[in-house]
């Protein structure tokens, strides 16, 4: 079986990953024998690869955990079928490293105009904008270049694409506001979901 | 240095164990458990569990700035 880490332009050299060829990506792949389990050792082993990878080249997309296959043909048609929007996400993270926020999620009273319609939309087009962070944007304006939000249980998880040069600046910029920051990480939240 | 609140309750290696399942796994912040128990395929019991892993009191204010 062919396990995928990440997406990248071409493997550094003397790397020991299988490097499978799709259009203007490379998959960085291993061989392995079974599924691995989604414990702790596990995701730490699939990390501390991505990492490697990303601190030698300067565009790494990182491929979720779990992206298993049965062999090299069967992850470059995966990767084949996607190849537009890979590319263009690899090029969006060039450069690049992943900064985390996460910050209470506050929910706004119950609009009383519009149908359910409107409220839906209403409501889905506010967990997209994260209007959390607002007061911070005029100070990331120059530092972030793409983000991405998720909204679970009371938290909002906003994704930043920071230059890597940046990121100490970054942290200095949302040092005072009331959120948790971590980072910097290989992109993981700018990879398209669901290779595997 | 004096530390902040936050690392008295969530020190940095369960803050980057936390970071590495939101990112390696993208199950985000929330670990969810269901469990099902059913008597010959009738489900009589669903229990839906849900844990915010995070330092509550950086992102919550305490109740005395309300």
């Amino acid at each position: 079986m062919i396990y995928v880490y990440a997406l990248v332009s071409k493997l550094p050299p003397g790397d020991t990953l299988i490097s499978i060829r799709a259009g203007k990506l490379v998959a960085a792949a291993a061989r392995v024998d079974a599924r691995p389990e989604p414990a702790e050792a596990g995701l730490r082993a699939h990390d501390a690869i991505v990492r490697r990878l990303w601190d030698a080249a300067d565009s790494v997309l990182p491929v979720r955990f779990g992206a298993v296959f049965a062999n090299e043909a069967a992850a470059r048609a995966a990767i084949s079928a996607q190849l537009e929007p890979l590319q263009e996400a690899l090029e969006l993270v060039r450069g690049c490293a992943q900064m985390t926020l996460r910050v209470a999620a506050e929910e706004p009273a119950e609009p009383k105009d519009g149908g359910p319609g409107t409220r839906y939309l209403r409501a889905r087009a506010r967990a997209q904008k994260a209007p959390e962070i607002d007061a911070l944007r005029p100070t990331l304006a120059l530092l972030v270049r793409a983000e991405r939000s998720e909204r679970k249980s009371g938290v909002v998880s906003v994704f930043h694409l920071v230059p890597r040069d940046q990121t100490t600046a970054y942290r200095e910029a949302v040092a005072n506001f009331r959120a948790i920051v971590s980072g910097p990480f290989p992109p993981y939240a700018f990879a398209p979901e669901e290779l595997a | 240095m004096k530390r902040k609140p936050k690392d008295e309750i969530l020190d940095e290696r369960e803050v980057s164990l936390l970071d590495l399942v939101d990112n390696v796994l993208n199950r985000g912040v929330v670990l969810t458990g269901e469990i099902l128990l059913g008597v010959a395929d009738v489900d009589l019991v669903y229990v839906r569990l849900a844990a915010i892993l995070c330092a509550a009191d950086k992102l919550f204010p305490p109740p005395s700035e309300k």
